[in-house]
């Protein structure tokens, strides 16, 4: 089965040729763009949420403000976590590029895993705050942002997932891999929001 | 539409193979039928399991709380699940099961073959187009409706008709729909339908999130509609907290339709972005492009990065409603003029996405009809950037009176005004293009000309807005009621009409009925300035906007004005009438009625379904009007039929070996590719066809793999119809004096055919026939395209209706 | 006919307007207050500058479609005019000045209008679906706005903590501003003429919006200082 498909994956040249003359004068496939210019519209939805937050942060003297403590060194760990998460995506990359499945399969898994306990240890997190979104204007926007964050590492999850499992079927060349690059691209975005968003939120 | 797209050429019907020769059942494949039941299932496990949720954490089933989530989960799901059952997931859903009938390029959804097919998930742009066109125009109906409620309200003082409750609810679904989901997606149809083709594209760059954005709109619009049935949501379409937080559960419709019309307008913007910066036409550089197309540009930048901040704002008042958090809540340490910063800076480049994409369409049609180059075609397309930038840096002139930052008010002001500046150079450069045009006074032409002094109007009251202790008077009284319309009725809307009759004959390949046209224009152009200059003078006077009941004072006024109204109202039937007569029975429009440069008038009306043969070579500006010689662009149409030169009889060959084969050589070789319909009358009667002009010899294959996927047909069963079919056809065509022959082939159509143009006896002539649109697969016209692309020779398209022909299908 | 001689058609035709703009006798309510004129002059000079502007491209838009309009047969081209440099500056720089000459404009009238003195009347106003109430430095509290004339007062205007935005306008003033809950939002006055006004809110603030309205009376200082009086007794009665 794997070996009919990994053969069938991959489309002749003069097939994949046909897809457009029009392409031919780009710099970038077009996915690769679309993907570049809707993490534009992401980050400015991110971009609302730290509006709000930096809004009430400054309109209040001390951080954080009312009273509530968050765990900077156990996020650390989660942290450092989703940030080696992006190294694995990138040996990924590297070796669907190279044709090695095996490193393409372990990275992506690898990603995924890691992906998937940042999420666990945020839930952890939650529960072990203390403090809950309606408590006040401080929870409210931790809460809001870190959430919309956790909702984009699911989104990436889900992606990885479909790539993981792509990948282990064979799919996947080194000249056929947009689908894992955008995955990718996606991935080190929302590895790149959270540590803008830990060093804000948590650091400062 | 991947679940059973791989058509007649794979195999047979049967459970357990991919293709499905009997019909669709549409319960189970993307349908409005699989949507009704998919949304309402998708809401129903959502509100369950949020109950459930809550039920595990000790929150109680009932009350407004419980409502509020219901409303929340139930009316996101149904949405998703609406666009599912509908069919927009088909394709990426094969990709991520790795289905086996699972291609590429699937083309199966593209084109409009019959008026159903505009009911469907398509993936054509210029169906796209026409379905946004046509449900915005029913959504521009609806709002107008709602309107004159207000107006009928409105025509005495003192409350009539409806509570002051419903009454808001009236004017905030008004607004709600002529700005989500008239305005921003109709501009969205047109330049659907318009971009590409100018572009020389043979269509936008990701046709399917085309598709999902359309479909994401129809369920969006019903959200705001069904909050009637709860009570609608009346804070406005600001939606302004904390009254939104506070308000009933319409609400919370309100702030989740806006979330599927943004996502809406988000991918239809990302997708033009990438369309226009990757599909442009060989030579079609930057500066060659038309205005349209640089309107679009700077929208949909504005799209991409300034709707995720409405999207935002709705979220935290969302948030705030249901989960008791407290973005808004000054008590807790919330902010509320926090709403107000993120709402407008959205929805004040909102403002220049209604407006610049009809910037572009005035300035083709300016151009067009007045026969002369755009005057200064580069400072109107800075013009265009400028105020995209500049959009983006005015937002707090519609809080000048709402408590933010003082310091915050002059530098609003000064950017306010400068913006005008861009937008006079446009106005100064139409005018200057029709000085010493030779105009046509076409009904398009009437509109831009009407919307040049009604746009005319609205900016400049846009400067007495801009102007602080101006704004301190006036804002939030009628003056603003009135600019508002003078810009977005008087700018937006004209050039919507002003568009959908330019590129009418485009869409539809009839003409409109230009009498009806002028008619409309003057009905709508006189009952517009005397619906909504009046008001001006009530916002002066001290009449505030959204009010049901007003200082009796101003009731003579108010009467006058609810008469122009209805007049108004009724000049929408004026068009409506001429559209709908005209599509069915107008004169057939010429490819290129108003002569114009442009690529989109360069293939025939409406275009084909692939837009171009070939892609356009762009050669020169698109406005060169009067250039002794100048071209915009070189468009290659290929003919569909070649014609055949030889003509001779045809002759059953018989005799020795070598004479048959010199014989053989000297006739034209067509290879014919069909499996399923194979022996259909049609497909026959053209090969009889050439025969009867000159000696031919055929060769039928009948592919037997699935293309795209890693599946093979190993069943005897479909293998031995498919040898029968093709004996029969065989016999056939021997009786009618044709040499053929034929094999079933085990690979995909594609390689089977390639391998026969590329063997020692090359066909001269490719004919591949297919099932009809509505049920045949992917290989249709990708198949076709293809071959006719990499094949080099006359490629014919049969299309062969098994139902009609059931000897084709036994 | 020349542009330029369309252009003076333009500039008497907005000359025309100018005048008609100023014989028109009323644009706005009666001024009660001394930011009520700046203001309405601040309009008056954006209405003659829009006159001409209005006028010079109506003018030259009716002028072209009468003098270039070609009948539906006619298949000639117009000249390739591209454009022209000099114009195009004109056309970009001269709307810049006079934008720039009424954000000056505007910027001055707004710091006149919002100057504080020491003398001035502090009045806290407070939105609430759907009344109004105003406190006087003096602890006295109303539903009625009664002004001093010629004194300048400012408003310190809120709403309540759980409730939403109101808007407080005096038509006959020229000034507004949100009631915003948890914020304290300033604008200033100078009661120039005696008289009853209604005060009247401007933001949306649910089904009583259209009703939320609040009597205004300027009275002479006299009478003024008389009923603050007046009203300081009565309510330390009705409180003790």
């Amino acid at each position: 089965m794997t070996s009919i498909a990994a053969a069938h994956d991959m489309p002749a040249p003069e097939e994949r040729a046909h897809v457009s003359a029009y392409h031919k004068s780009l710099l970038q496939s077009p996915v690769f763009l679309g993907m570049v210019m809707f993490i534009g519209s992401e980050i400015m939805l991110f971009g609302s949420f730290f509006t709000a937050y930096f809004y009430v942060r400054f309109s209040h003297g001390q951080y954080p403000f009312g009273g509530f403590e968050i765990p900077k060194a156990t996020t650390g760990i989660n942290t450092a976590i989703l940030v080696a998460s992006s190294f694995t995506m990138h040996w990924a990359l590297v070796s669907a590029s190279r044709a090695r499945r095996l490193g393409l399969i372990l990275g992506l898994g690898l990603t995924l895993i890691m992906g998937l306990t940042f999420l666990g240890l945020q839930m952890r997190e939650y529960h072990a705050l203390g403090f809950v979104p309606s408590d006040g204007a401080f929870p409210t926007t931790f809460f809001a942002l870190t959430g919309l964050h956790g909702m984009h590492v699911f989104i990436g999850a889900t992606l990885l997932a479909i790539a993981f499992v792509r990948a282990c079927r064979g799919k996947y060349a080194p000249d056929d891999h947009l689908g894992l690059e955008v995955t990718g691209l996606y991935w080190h975005f929302v590895d790149v929001v959270w540590i803008f968003l830990y060093t804000v939120v948590y650091l400062l | 539409m991947a679940v059973a797209h791989a058509g007649d050429m794979a195999g047979h019907g049967h459970s357990h193979g991919p293709v499905r020769s009997e019909p669709r059942s549409p319960w189970l494949h993307g349908s409005w039928l699989r949507a009704l039941w998919v949304s309402f299932l998708f809401a129903f496990i959502a509100i369950g399991i949020s109950a459930f949720i809550r039920y595990l954490l000790g929150d109680p089933l009932h009350g407004a709380e419980m409502q509020e989530v219901a409303a929340t989960f139930g009316l996101t799901f149904w949405a998703i699940g609406f666009t599912v059952g509908i069919g927009c997931f088909d394709y990426w859903w094969g990709y991520i099961i790795g289905s086996p009938n699972w291609v590429q390029e699937d083309h199966s959804a593209h084109g409009a073959y019959s008026w159903r097919d505009y009911f469907k998930v398509n993936t054509d742009h210029k169906v796209i187009g026409i379905q946004y066109l046509v449900l915005t125009f029913i959504f521009f109906m609806i709002g107008g409706a709602l309107a004159e409620g207000v107006r009928a309200e409105l025509a005495a003082p003192g409350t009539q008709y409806f509570s002051p409750g419903t009454y808001n609810g009236l004017f905030s679904a008004h607004a709600t729909l002529m700005i989500f989901l008239f305005v921003i997606p109709s501009f969205a149809g047109i330049a659907n339908f318009v971009v590409p083709l100018m572009l020389g594209a043979q269509d936008m760059a990701f046709p399917r999130l085309n598709a999902l954005s359309f479909w994401l709109l129809l369920p969006g619009g019903l959200i705001f509609l069904a909050s009637f049935l709860v009570g609608p949501f009346a804070a406005g379409w600001t939606n302004y907290a904390p009254l939104s937080v506070h308000a009933p559960i319409g609400d919370t419709f309100f702030t989740i339709g806006v979330q599927f019309a943004g996502a809406s307008s988000i991918a239809t913007a990302v997708n033009f972005l990438v369309t226009i910066v990757t599909m442009r036409a060989p030579g079609m550089s930057f500066w060659r492009m038309p205005l349209l197309v640089w309107a679009n540009l700077a929208t949909s930048s504005l799209v991409v990065l300034g709707t995720p901040f409405i999207a935002g704002s709705q979220f935290m008042v969302l948030y705030d409603r249901v989960m008791h958090t407290h973005f808004f809540d000054p008590a807790y340490g919330g902010n509320v003029v926090l709403y107000q910063h993120i709402f407008w800076f959205y929805s004040h480049p909102a403002v220049y996405i209604m407006m610049l994409p009809g910037f572009g369409i005035i300035s083709e049609i300016i151009s067009i009809h007045s026969r002369k180059p755009i005057f200064g075609y580069r400072l109107i397309a800075f013009s265009t950037v400028a105020i995209g930038v500049l959009g983006f840096t005015v937002w707090a002139h519609h809080m000048f009176v709402s408590g933010m930052a003082p310091w915050l008010r002059i530098p609003m002001m000064a950017t306010t005004m400068l913006i005008a500046v861009p937008t006079g150079i446009k106005i100064f450069s139409w005018v200057a293009t029709l000085w010493d045009g030779v105009i046509h006074l076409t009904t398009a032409m009437l509109f831009a000309l009407g919307f040049i002094f009604t746009f005319v109007i609205g900016g400049l009251s846009g400067i007495f807005l801009a102007v602080l202790p101006v704004d301190i008077n006036v804002s939030d009284t009628y003056f603003v009621v009135a600019h508002i319309h003078y810009v977005l009725f008087g700018g937006s809307v004209f050039t919507i009409y002003a568009g959908l009759y330019h590129w009418f004959p485009k869409m539809t390949g009839r003409m409109y009925d230009e009498r009806l046209g002028r008619l409309h224009f003057w009905l709508t152009f006189v009952a517009f300035n005397a619906t909504f200059m009046p008001m001006h003078w009530l916002g002066l006077q001290g009449m505030p906007r959204r009010v049901a009941d007003y200082d009796p004072r101003f009731g003579t006024l108010n009467f006058i004005i609810s008469i122009f109204a209805f007049v108004l109202g009724a000049s929408t039937l004026v068009f409506l009438y001429n559209v709908i007569h005209s599509w069915a029975r107008g004169p057939i429009a010429p490819a290129n009625p108003w002569r114009a440069l442009t690529l989109e008038w360069q293939v025939s009306s409406p275009p084909p379904i692939f837009n171009f043969d070939e892609p356009p070579q762009v050669v020169g500006g698109p406005y060169e009007y009067g250039v002794p010689g100048a071209r915009h662009a070189i468009v290659t149409v290929h003919e569909p039929d070649p014609q055949f030169t030889g003509v001779a009889a045809a002759t059953a060959v018989a005799g020795s070996t070598p004479q048959r084969e010199a014989l053989l050589t000297a006739m034209k070789h067509i290879l014919v590719v069909a499996n399923q319909t194979v022996a259909g009358d049609a497909l026959i009667d053209a090969v009889r066809q050439r025969a009867g002009t000159e000696p031919v010899r055929v060769t039928v294959i009948c592919p037997q793999n699935d293309p795209g996927g890693d599946w093979v047909t190993d069943d005897r069963q479909v293998a031995q119809a498919t040898r029968e079919r093709l004996d029969q056809t065989l016999a056939r065509l021997h009786e009618a004096g044709v040499e053929a022959t034929g094999e079933v082939v085990d690979r995909d159509p594609y390689t089977a055919v390639m391998d026969q143009v590329e063997s020692s006896d090359p066909p001269a002539e490719i004919i591949i026939s297919t099932l009809p649109q509505t049920r045949s697969g992917w290989l249709r016209r990708d198949l076709v395209e293809r071959v006719r692309h990499d094949a080099k020779i006359p490629v014919e398209h049969v299309v062969v209706d098994v139902h009609s022909n059931p000897a084709a299908g036994a | 006919m020349s542009a330029i001689k369309v252009g003076i058609v333009a500039i008497i035709v907005g000359a025309i307007g100018t005048v008609a703009i100023l014989v028109t006798p009323s644009w706005f309510p009666v001024a009660a207050a001394v930011q009520a004129h700046r203001q309405d002059d601040l309009y008056l000079a954006l209405m003659i500058m829009s006159s001409f502007i209005m006028a010079v491209v109506t003018v030259f838009l009716v002028y072209s479609v009468w003098r270039w309009r070609a009948r539906p047969d006619d298949l000639r081209d117009g000249p390739p005019i591209h454009g022209n440099t000099t114009l195009e500056i004109i056309w970009t720089v001269v709307p810049t000045i006079i934008v720039i000459a009424f954000a000056v404009a505007g910027g001055v009238v707004l710091v006149k209008n919002e100057q504080t003195t020491s003398q001035e009347l502090v009045v806290k106003v407070t939105g609430e679906q759907f009344e109004w109430t105003f406190q006087y430095p003096n602890g006295v509290v109303t539903h009625e706005l009664v002004l001093e004339k010629g004194r300048p007062t400012e408003f310190a205007i809120t709403s309540l903590l759980h409730d939403v935005i109101h808007s407080f306008y005096v038509p006959q003033f020229r000034v507004k501003a949100d009631a915003v809950p948890g914020i304290m939002n300033y604008t200033y006055a100078t009661p120039t003429r005696v008289g009853k006004y209604v005060l009247i809110c401007t933001e949306l603030c649910g089904p009583g919006h259209s009703l939320m309205r609040a009597p205004v009376q300027v009275m002479e200082p006299a009478d003024f200082t008389q009923w603050l009086a007046t009203e300081k007794s009565q309510q330390s009665k009705g409180g003790a």
